[in-house]
């Protein structure tokens, strides 16, 4: 049952992060939603949650663009293996920890799947560009994910007691 | 149980490396779950995208709402302007076709096209896709060219039952040929990786010339764009080593960011 609702989850923010003109830009610089769920499940569950979660993220949306499938699968489930571990060891409740988990988990996962496909023989330019979208994408990523901590601990608070009274009773 | 672990890992591992290896490269073709996958969630896309954009249009219009009178007499004289344009473009019409009668040429039959709404877009910042809401079903495959009143956009790079992806001009990945329009020279058109929405400009020839201002169109060598639809206007032209060469920027007429609704170009037959 939980896990239905959290593929839900992450659905919704596929489809909020492909959809909309131009994608979801702010600030020039487009949110990257499914990857700030992965990363904010990641530090609500640890790293073996977060890890199963992001490497259903990525293969949602490396099916969905249809190149370098498992890449992008791989590198969530990595980077939130990583961010898992993180904020287990450090005090997750701190909003500082929380901005620079995710900050870091952006960052390394956009640097991660540009080496990926380098090694996968394409061509990838390495300058101000690219430097910059990472940046912007990761701080962008990092405040919004300040924001939207709480109601997301809420709603999967919701969903864990939803499970249980599932299993109890097997009513929805 | 345990000591099996170890190889089926190891197992799991190759076959993803085979995975990603294997859809490393464009393809035509996609496999039936990437099909299905895009089937599915095409309908809740047109639909997080309609409701979207109506809050865009709303925004808009509230954002607008002060300049609404300059902009209506701007266009009530631009409508003037352009009556008197097409009554130019309609002697020159008759007079063109005059002359194709004259010159006994074989006039050439239109091209078929088909409205697609833009449902979705790539969800990461390196690659510049859209998805549409049209594919096998209506007729759309691979290699189509995919374009608006303003000028080129794209080619259709795979589709699946209900929709298609289109590989913009401004990507890394994407190339084709262009002609300059007052000289008539060949160049070709790469998406620019250091230039955000941007396009690159090559000569194929040593004896090319290029200016700030120039307007580039499709050469419709490619069988895949119809010849002269534009595709931009050359904003920057930096020489090469011994000034042998030049590269240069060309700003696109299609503005990326806000497509809506796209024409994919049909074959005549």
């Amino acid at each position: 049952m939980k896990y239905v609702g959290y593929w839900s989850i992450l659905f919704v923010g596929l489809l909020v992060q492909t959809t909309g003109s131009s994608g979801l830009v702010i600030f020039g610089y487009k949110l990257e939603v499914l990857l700030l769920l992965t990363l904010l499940f990641a530090i609500i569950h640890g790293p073996y949650g977060g890890a199963i979660l992001g490497f259903v993220g990525g293969l949602m949306q490396d099916l969905l663009v249809g190149h370098y499938i498992g890449l992008y699968a791989s590198v969530l489930m990595f980077v939130c293996l990583g961010v898992g571990y993180l904020s287990k060891r450090l005090y997750k409740e701190n909003f500082l920890v929380r901005f620079m988990a995710i900050f870091a988990g952006t960052a390394q996962a956009k640097i991660c799947f540009l080496v990926g496909k380098i090694a996968f023989g394409a061509t990838v330019y390495f300058g101000r560009v690219t430097f910059m979208t990472i940046l912007g994408s990761a701080l962008l990523n990092a405040f919004v994910g300040l924001l939207i901590f709480r109601p997301l601990v809420l709603l999967d608070k919701r969903l864990i007691y939803w499970d249980e009274l599932f299993k109890r009773t097997g009513v929805t | 149980m345990h000591r099996w672990r170890i190889p089926i890992a190891i197992v799991l591992v190759f076959t993803l490396i085979g995975i990603i290896h294997y859809t490393s490269k464009i393809r035509s073709e996609i496999s039936f779950i990437e099909s299905a996958w895009r089937d599915i969630l095409s309908p809740f896309q047109s639909g997080f995208t309609r409701v979207q954009r109506g809050f865009g249009h709303k925004i808009d219009f509230l954002r607008n709402i002060r300049t609404l009178d300059e902009k209506n007499k701007e266009l009530e004289s631009l409508v003037q302007e352009l009556k008197s344009e097409i009554l130019l473009l309609r002697n020159y019409e008759r007079e063109n076709e005059w002359l194709r009668e004259a010159l006994d040429f074989k006039s050439e039959l239109p091209h078929e096209f088909l409205v697609a709404e833009v449902i979705g877009r790539s969800p990461s910042n390196w690659e510049k896709t859209i998805t549409l809401n049209r594919g096998k079903a209506h007729g759309v495959t691979s290699g189509m060219a995919v374009v608006t009143n303003a000028g080129v956009v794209g080619t259709v790079i795979n589709s699946s039952q209900f929709t298609s992806t289109v590989l913009l001009m401004i990507d890394a990945q994407s190339a084709t040929g262009g002609l300059i329009q007052g000289t008539g020279d060949l160049v070709l058109i790469e998406g620019d990786q250091s230039n955000e929405g941007c396009l690159l400009v090559t000569p194929t020839s040593r004896d090319t010339v290029v200016e700030i201002g120039d307007i580039i169109v499709t050469s419709g060598l490619s069988r895949i764009y119809p010849k002269n639809l534009p595709i931009g206007k050359i904003t920057h032209v930096e020489p090469k080593q011994f000034d042998l060469s030049f590269e240069a920027i060309l700003e696109p007429f299609v503005d990326f960011t806000k497509l809506e609704y796209v024409l994919v170009v049909l074959p005549r037959n």
